[in-house]
């Protein structure tokens, strides 16, 4: 995908993300608590009519366009490790509340670590614990943090 | 006399042994962030932010500070041994700092980085300390209006500077927009999605976090080492301190460099990348040798870490008197002051004053420290960029959770956190301008409330505001800030 493409999507999404706000703020009984939000609204959408002219006008100029999502592109993605590591931060916050912060937080360690390529278990485990043992030391026990500790075990 | 009974009254506020050591913590912390390339102070700042809840403000600002200074030096260091700059400051400084390194004089570098940048902090600081009561007393006649003005103004100035004012202009406000969720002023919920533990706002921290900690982890992951390099430059400290002292060769080049980074770092939006670069432009000009800068010219290393340390002190100054940051670290220390219910801007000038005047007094400290610490430590700091990625970024993300989860222990935090780092990634990607969309988040309920009394002040009587002559100047300099870059273009393409 082109980046006046990816510029075209991503500007796209976040008027209508805004349109969506403004539409909800007109339901707003006092007219100045909805005036910083429609000022903020006209003048982006002015903003963005004016970078998607220009993006369409990139997009018609490229004389080889290629395609927008094919094959090689969605196997790029799942192989990227990227990707791997946006899956395992997500499933990571998932299992914060379930198994508690410092488990959870010591496995994600390691399972980072191997997305990104470390082999060793040693090297994998040893920063993981340095790190949790850190992390106790200066914000559950000096700053008196408290963090999730996690459902199953209470 | 008044001038005086506030600086008394800041050295009282610093009169502590805890002031030392948070400068000590927070240079080193800087210094050490600051040479790993992509990341710098803005990381260990983001980190930082949530657990400084649990601190005292003075010394929350005490420390970032320190962090924001040891950044700006700790660029300079990988700059100058591996040609890769820790921060966009720091580029200038690679052009000869390098090439003295290729040619085996790379502790002389060291030395004359070091001590161009505690020089050029230490004098951006004392100049801001003279002018930071006349300035404030002008600030203190601004208005709702005048502050609505100076935003809009500070978020075209990014554009202007960027060479890009529509699309700053558009991210500035979609970032005024998301900085006005929440409850109005008025009580009524706005833009919670559903969720009432978004009904104070997005929460600034987690937002921080994402955009500018765990994107950036996404883009380092790339590489498997920050910086892959078997040969690593032997650091010899007697070379180091002759290098230090071979400074006095180069006054004027220290002087105009502390010039030029103050009134650069003054200038909302301008930041310390282009002080370094102006400041090394005018030292090739001035030179009666000009060719030899990009050749190992040692002129070409103290012109830019001067300037860039210098300005810090400018741009804090910017940040405390009007409350608009002038690059995203100042932006940090603006959500900083935020957190701990000190308002930038002329909120802070009339109420705080002499914490205003204890934040620019503890930096002339922070630059004798810098002094020292990066002296004897110089040797160590550089060494951060041979970490493996598959370490750090993991230490870093987990790092990021205790501080999205650190204000309020709430795991709508960490999803925040992470919606945000999509953004912000995608951002990065696409080469928008991060820095407008901060700026309008930081400053949108700022915008909201000031406008709504604006609106409120001036509704039945629109041609008073022609009478606001504060206003009238920050509207033409805003015009001309927009108008101006493709004037000069038109210009320039004229005479050619």
């Amino acid at each position: 995908m082109s980046k006046s493409v990816g510029r075209m999507i991503f500007v796209a999404f976040i008027w209508f993300f805004s349109l969506r706000y403004y539409l909800e703020c007109k339901s707003l009984t006092g007219h100045t608590e909805k005036l910083t939000i429609a000022a903020a609204f006209w003048l982006m959408t002015v903003f963005v009519a004016w970078e998607l002219g220009g993006l369409v006008r990139n997009i018609l100029e490229e004389k080889r366009r290629q395609a927008l999502l094919n094959r090689k592109t969605i196997r790029k993605v799942i192989g990227d490790k990227r990707s791997h590591l946006v899956v395992a931060v997500i499933l990571y916050v998932i299992f914060i509340p379930l198994t508690g912060f410092y488990l959870t937080s010591f496995v994600a360690f390691c399972v980072f670590s191997l997305i990104l390529g470390i082999r060793s278990p040693i090297k994998m485990i040893a920063p993981a614990a340095i790190v949790m043992v850190f992390i106790y030391g200066i914000f559950t026990s000096l700053l008196k943090l408290s963090l999730p500790a996690g459902s199953l075990f209470k | 006399m008044e001038f005086f009974g506030h600086l008394s009254n800041a050295a009282t506020l610093l009169l502590s042994w805890e002031t030392p050591l948070w400068i000590l913590l927070g240079l080193s912390v800087g210094i050490f962030l600051g040479a790993l390339p992509g990341v710098s102070g803005v990381l260990a700042i983001t980190l930082l932010l949530g657990p400084s809840y649990y601190m005292d403000p003075l010394q929350a600002i005490i420390f970032f500070t320190a962090i924001y200074t040891g950044s700006l030096y700790g660029g300079g260091i990988t700059a100058i041994l591996l040609n890769i700059p820790g921060t966009p400051a720091a580029i200038a400084t690679g052009f000869d700092g390098y090439e003295m390194t290729k040619m085996g004089k790379h502790n002389q570098a060291l030395g004359l980085g070091i001590i161009s940048s505690a020089v050029g902090c230490f004098s951006s600081y004392l100049i801001v300390l003279f002018l930071f009561f006349p300035l404030g007393k002008i600030v203190l006649k601004f208005g709702p209006p005048e502050m609505v003005m100076v935003v809009i103004f500070a978020i075209t100035s990014i554009g202007a500077v960027r060479g890009e004012i529509v699309v700053s202009l558009l991210f500035g406000m979609f970032g005024i927009l998301v900085g006005t969720f929440g409850s109005s002023a008025y009580g009524s919920a706005r833009g919670i999605f559903g969720v009432d533990a978004l009904y104070e706002g997005i929460p600034l921290i987690p937002a921080l976090l994402g955009m500018l900690a765990v994107s950036e982890l996404l883009i380092m992951m790339e590489r498997q080492y920050v910086f892959d390099q078997s040969s690593r430059p032997q650091q010899k400290l007697g070379e180091i301190i002759r290098g230090i002292a071979s400074a006095l060769h180069y006054k004027g080049v220290m002087l105009r460099g502390v010039l030029v980074g103050t009134a650069v770092g003054l200038m909302p939006a301008a930041g310390s990348t282009i002080a370094s670069m102006v400041s090394y432009g005018m030292a090739k000009r001035a030179s009666k040798n000009p060719e030899s800068f990009g050749k190992g010219n040692p002129a070409g290393v103290v012109a830019p870490e001067t300037a860039n340390n210098a300005s810090e002190g400018g741009a804090v100054a910017t940040m405390m008197l009007l409350g608009i940051p002038g690059s995203v670290t100042t932006a940090l220390l603006i959500a900083a002051f935020m957190i701990h219910g000190l308002s930038p801007g002329p909120y802070l000038v009339r109420e705080h004053l002499d914490f205003a005047y204890a934040v620019i007094l503890v930096n002339l400290l922070q630059a004798a420290g810098l002094l020292v610490m990066a002296t004897l430590f110089v040797n160590y700091f550089g060494r951060v960029v041979y970490l493996p990625t598959g370490i750090l970024v993991p230490a870093v993300l987990i790092l990021a959770v205790v501080g999205a989860l650190a204000p309020r222990g709430l795991l709508v935090d960490v999803t925040v956190m992470l919606l945000f780092a999509a953004f912000g990634y995608l951002m990065k990607k696409l080469d928008y301008p991060i820095m407008g969309f901060i700026l309008g988040f930081i400053l949108g309920g700022m915008v909201d409330r000031e406008l709504i009394k604006s609106f409120l002040l001036f509704e039945d009587d629109l041609a008073a505001l022609g009478n606001r002559p504060a206003l009238l100047v920050l509207s033409v300099i805003t015009a001309l800030s927009v108008v101006w870059p493709k004037v000069a273009a038109r210009i320039k393409s004229f005479r050619k």
